[in-house]
């Protein structure tokens, strides 16, 4: 429960912060927040030699709306400034919301949406409402600049496509849909502090009762957070009664592959799950809960 | 006596001055100059043989000035001792570190003083323990099964004790029942997980040759004891002192493993040792609590009159038997508040390689009350009784108190179906039933659960307590002194943990004394300047306290009254002290400051003849029964059939403490009880992973302590009925909020769940158990 000596760099530029953690090689890390590093730290679990901040980057913390009518985020945004900020609220309240349900209100201050992304954690918040709106996430590292498409950023648990040395700089997030109905589901049956054990993402978009858009994806239930992309499909072009919501539902739970430890048992995640889309899009078709 | 003018006040509370001003000083505010700080390099595994042990790296770390191994250790000191053996228990060899054999994931085995923290630490990572895991037990059940790891040589089988209750005839009854039912219940593992944690500061006082040990403790009179027994010295040598103690919840009593390291260090080094516990050293260090195992049977007639109890029950100790170890208690309470002569209660306290238990609020209660009170309400269901009428039949009446229960404990006043009926009330119990069959035809699953409980308060003498092999006494002590303004200075050996003494042994003081509780100034929690004794556990403090202070008090007052005489030339026998004043009880007018007299004694003059300086006592009170509290809980939920996911809408409690020195800190005390009450049934549980024998959950990011964001709003409610056996009808109250919270929310989730036929039978209660369990139900059909 004690910090070890580490090495401390304050970064002026992502360049200066991609070359001081090549020079740290493995045991360097990036730090912004620290929220999710420096209790790692505290229990032993990583012993960073030099941590590399990126807190006061200018620029890093920008939230700029895109071209598109989407936004741009900066990587070190904090979870406070993205679901405070106006333009978010306006453009993708989705993710707004879930930036509003992280954890408490310190750590919303403290932590980054970068950070939370590259931290790797299931039951991120924010992760399944990016998935959710397909958003992009921009890399920079020792050869330069790359986007990845979240759907691909989560690799496993606690795992990310981040390779060595590099920096989240930004996210790039879609405009929703006009009329997009919209939900994120934070579920902590244990305590209110919590993290989820089903975090649920959904996003609709209907014609009448027709489903034209339908974008879901859960953390906290497998070992990365993941698209639906069966019960994405099992409602995109159905009317949504009960017997397509109930086969969506199944198809979110088949396609799942839980984790099992003391928040809850593979069985019960799976079976939550199956439970929270039908709830979830049975609510949204009804027009409750955005 | 008139009636006391400060007992009953809501007085504010003389402690939050400090504390809410910050000023409030905790064991880690104590700082000693040169002081070295102390690191703990504990076990990894939960079952080793230590084979070797090399710190010469360590040693030659700049900053570092010595290391400790447990060879030294044990050479060194005596064993930890027991407070309360059990007759006929097996010892376990209990050090201050582990040497040979470490026997629970976290065990110290060597430690590092250092010049800070954090050199200490590194030092840790420089010393080498070779370690050969040995095979390790993690459960009771485990534990029982021949071939299985043996702990301790001297505890063959892994049974410390067995020990059996009988009363009646419990095989007739149970032959004649109309109606029995049997259930086996898991009580989960759980601690009391103050904000503070553990501390100390262990310093050798050159110029007097003592030691001097700051400790986070709820007793430092026994602390002192046992530590000087463990270093071999006189308890005169010793001085112990609690500084204010930020929450200690049971598992602060008596000596532990760092204390008597952080002594060693500091005698070797001559320089003060600091030691403050981190949370993750909290979780395998400090006491665990209330894991044990039931097969309970109860059977009535068919008229539902209660006949017949039987248990046999496992403890799970852990690796060694602390200072205090298993409740006895949970044997002593198991037949409640109700008319019942027959039982047989089996109890095993079994061994497993786990943190040693100890105690924790409610002690053995909770867990009786949880196993009781659920197999009450399955009993009546069998019978088709509302669980409220099957208690109303079965619970004790006034008429039939004191009454002698079947393990021989005295009942000695209450009213327990006023309680329950209080409680029922409150909740509209009658147009609930209606609305409830309402609720379900629309799907809606809500219910009611109760639990009703009987609490076993302070000890029944000092006496008793030697029968039973403790050694403790079941005493409180106090000094009184006035002082030459004319104000008292109290000083207790009991230390200060938010229970509130500081202010209500103020307001017992002020009322004796004719003063008001601002002029009483409390010194407390160090063993040098106050008299031996026990400390504040086991809702003892405020009933020996107050007899204590009664007599104390009673001296000085007796005092003061012939020196007002004397000064007045009234015959003492017409005067009373009040309000500052000596005065005639029949003219008000003719009166002396209490000041005045106090300055009489400490001048020496004028006093009558005969007359000693001074005005000062100390006095012993040793109370000569326990004091039964009791109440009702009556908790009301909602549950979503589908997740188990539920929501605790009500949760009422009506108790009965007897006389209440003050209603506020009363009330304060049943909060935080409840809290802990409701965190122990649905959230907290230590887990400790049978293959691999680790803690897994040994953080508070997974331990689930909940917060006030989880808890419903308490509706409190008391009755007041003096103890007959009391000084004053005072009961204790500190621990009664936890007892009944796990049976009533459980029996609220069955209530609710009833057209399932849903049984639960394991804590803590949670959304995915109730799930399974209601999985299993449909499986059932």
């Amino acid at each position: 429960m004690i910090l070890r000596p580490f090495e401390y760099v304050e970064s002026q530029t992502v360049d200066d912060a991609v070359a001081a953690l090549r020079g740290g090689g493995d045991d360097a890390r990036v730090i912004a927040g620290g929220t999710a590093l420096v209790p790692l730290m505290k229990h032993a679990v990583l012993r960073p030699a030099r941590l590399v901040s990126i807190a006061r980057v200018p620029g890093l913390a920008d939230i700029a709306p895109a071209t598109s009518g989407g936004l741009r985020i900066g990587g070190v945004a904090t979870h406070w400034a993205v679901s405070h900020a106006t333009l978010v609220r306006e453009r993708s309240p989705l993710l707004a919301y879930a930036c509003a349900r992280v954890a408490s209100p310190t750590v919303r201050s403290m932590g980054t949406l970068g950070g939370n992304l590259c931290y790797g954690e299931s039951a991120s918040d924010p992760a399944p409402a990016l998935l959710a709106l397909r958003a992009t996430v921009r890399l920079h590292g020792p050869g330069g600049a790359r986007t990845v498409p979240i759907t691909e950023f989560f690799t496993g648990f606690y795992e990310t496509a981040l390779q060595e040395a590099e920096v989240l700089t930004s996210l790039d997030v879609p405009a929703m849909p006009a009329g997009a109905r919209w939900r994120y589901l934070k579920w902590t049956p244990r305590a209110q502090e919590d993290k989820a054990l089903v975090g649920l993402a959904a996003m609709l978009v209907l014609d009448g009762h027709r489903c034209r858009v339908a974008r879901l994806a859960v953390g906290g239930v497998g070992a990365s957070p993941v698209v639906l992309a069966r019960a994405e499909q099992a409602l995109e072009g159905q009317e949504l009664d009960e017997a397509t919501i109930a086969r969506a539902a199944d198809a979110a739970a088949g396609e799942v592959e839980p984790m099992d430890d003391l928040q809850g048992s593979a069985e019960y995640r799976r079976d939550m799950l199956r439970v929270w889309v039908r709830r979830v899009v049975a609510g949204l078709a009804e027009g409750r809960a955005s | 006596m008139d009636k006391l003018p400060w007992l009953g006040a809501s007085v504010k509370r003389k402690e939050d001055d400090r504390l809410l001003r910050g000023s409030g000083r905790f064991l880690d505010d104590v700082e000693e100059t040169l002081a070295l700080h102390l690191a703990i390099g504990r076990c990894p595994y939960p079952h080793a043989r230590i084979r070797r042990i090399d710190a010469a790296r360590a040693l030659e770390l700049s900053g570092v000035e010595t290391v400790l191994i447990g060879e030294q250790v044990v050479a060194r000191t005596e064993p930890i001792t027991v407070l309360r053996p059990f007759p006929g228990s097996a010892p376990t060899v209990f050090h201050g570190m582990a040497h040979g054999v470490a026997r629970y994931e976290g065990e110290p085995v060597v430690a590092v003083a250092a010049v800070d923290r954090y050199v200490a630490e590194d030092a840790l990572e420089l010393i080498d323990v070779d370690y050969e895991p040995l095979p390790h037990v993690i459960t009771v059940e485990d534990a029982l099964r021949p071939g299985a790891p043996q702990l301790h040589a001297t505890v063959p089988g892994n049974v410390v004790v067995e020990s059996t209750v009988r009363a009646g005839e419990p095989d007739k009854r149970l032959a004649d029942a109309a109606v029995t039912v049997d259930g086996t219940f898991r009580i989960n593992r759980v601690s009391g997980a103050p904000i503070e944690t553990r501390g100390v500061i262990a310093r050798w006082a050159e110029d007097t040759s003592t030691l001097e040990l700051w400790a986070s403790t709820q007793t430092p009179h026994l602390l002192r004891a046992q530590l000087a027994h463990c270093l071999r010295m006189d308890e005169t040598d010793v001085r112990v002192i609690a500084p204010d103690v930020g929450g200690a919840f049971g598992l602060k009593i008596g000596v532990y493993p760092e204390d008597i390291i952080a002594a060693l260090l500091a005698i070797d080094t001559r320089r003060p040792v600091k030691w403050i516990e981190d949370r993750t050293e909290f979780f395998r260090g400090a006491a665990h609590a209330r894991e044990a195992v039931h097969a309970l049977t109860i059977g009535a007639d068919r008229d539902g009159a209660l006949l017949v109890l039987r248990d046999r029950y496992l403890i799970d100790l852990g690796a060694y038997h602390g200072p205090l170890g298993p409740p006895l208690l949970t044997s002593i309470m198991l037949a409640g508040p109700y008319r019942l002569h027959d039982a047989e209660i089996h109890r095993r306290v079994v061994l497993t390689n786990k943190v040693p238990m100890g105690a924790y609020r409610g002690y053995g209660q909770a867990e009786s009350n949880y196993v009781r009170e659920v197999l009450v309400d399955r009993l009546a269901r069998r019978l088709g009784q509302d669980p409220a009428d099957f208690r109303r039949r079965n619970l004790l009446r006034p008429d039939e108190l004191p009454f002698k229960n079947v393990s021989g404990a005295t009942y000695d006043s209450g009213d327990y179906a006023r309680g329950l009926e209080r409680a029922l009330s409150r909740v509209g119990y009658e147009t609930f039933r209606t609305r409830q069959k309402a609720w379900r035809q629309q799907g809606r699953h809500v219910g009611v659960g109760m639990s009703c409980y009987v609490e076993f308060t302070g000890y029944p003498s000092s006496a008793f307590l030697g029968r039973t092999g403790a050694r403790f006494g079941a005493y409180e002590s106090v000094t009184l002194r006035m002082d030459r303004a004319g104000r008292a200075a109290l000083s207790t050996g009991v230390s200060t943990f938010g229970q509130g003494t500081e202010t209500t042994f103020a307001q017992m003081a002020a009322s004796l004394l004719g003063l008001d509780p601002v002029d009483v100034a409390i010194h407390r929690g160090d063993s040098q300047g106050t008299p031996y004794s026990v400390g504040g556990f086991a809702s003892r403090t405020m009933i020996a306290g107050a007899g204590a202070i009664e007599k104390a008090a009673g001296q000085i007052r007796d005092k003061m009254l012939r020196i007002a005489g004397h000064i007045l030339d009234v015959d003492p026998a017409a005067l009373e002290a009040t309000a500052g004043m000596i005065r005639r009880r029949d003219d008000p007018s003719v009166q002396v400051s209490i000041q005045r007299v106090s300055e009489a004694a400490f001048l020496g003059h004028p006093l009558p003849p005969g007359e000693d300086p001074g005005l000062e006592a100390t006095a012993y009170f040793d109370p000569p029964s326990s004091a039964f509290g009791y109440g009702t809980v009556v908790a009301q939920v909602e549950v979503d059939a589908r997740s188990g996911e539920f929501a605790l809408q009500r949760y009422i409690l009506v108790h009965d403490c007897g006389t209440q020195v003050n209603p506020m800190i009363v009330e304060g005390q049943v909060q935080g009880a409840v809290a802990q009450g409701i965190a122990a049934a649905l959230f907290e549980e230590l887990v400790y992973d049978r293959e691999t024998g680790q803690l897994v959950n040994g953080t508070m990011v997974d331990y689930f302590m909940p917060t006030a964001a989880d808890l419903p709003a308490f509706e409190l409610d008391h009755l007041e009925t003096p103890s007959p056996v009391t000084p004053f009808g005072i009961k204790g109250v500190g621990e009664g909020g936890t007892i009944a919270a796990a049976a009533a929310i459980t029996n609220a989730v069955c209530d609710a769940l009833a057209p399932f036929g849903v049984d639960l039978d394991r804590l803590p209660v949670t959304a995915e158990s109730i799930w399974r369990a209601l999985a299993g139900a449909r499986a059932k059909g």
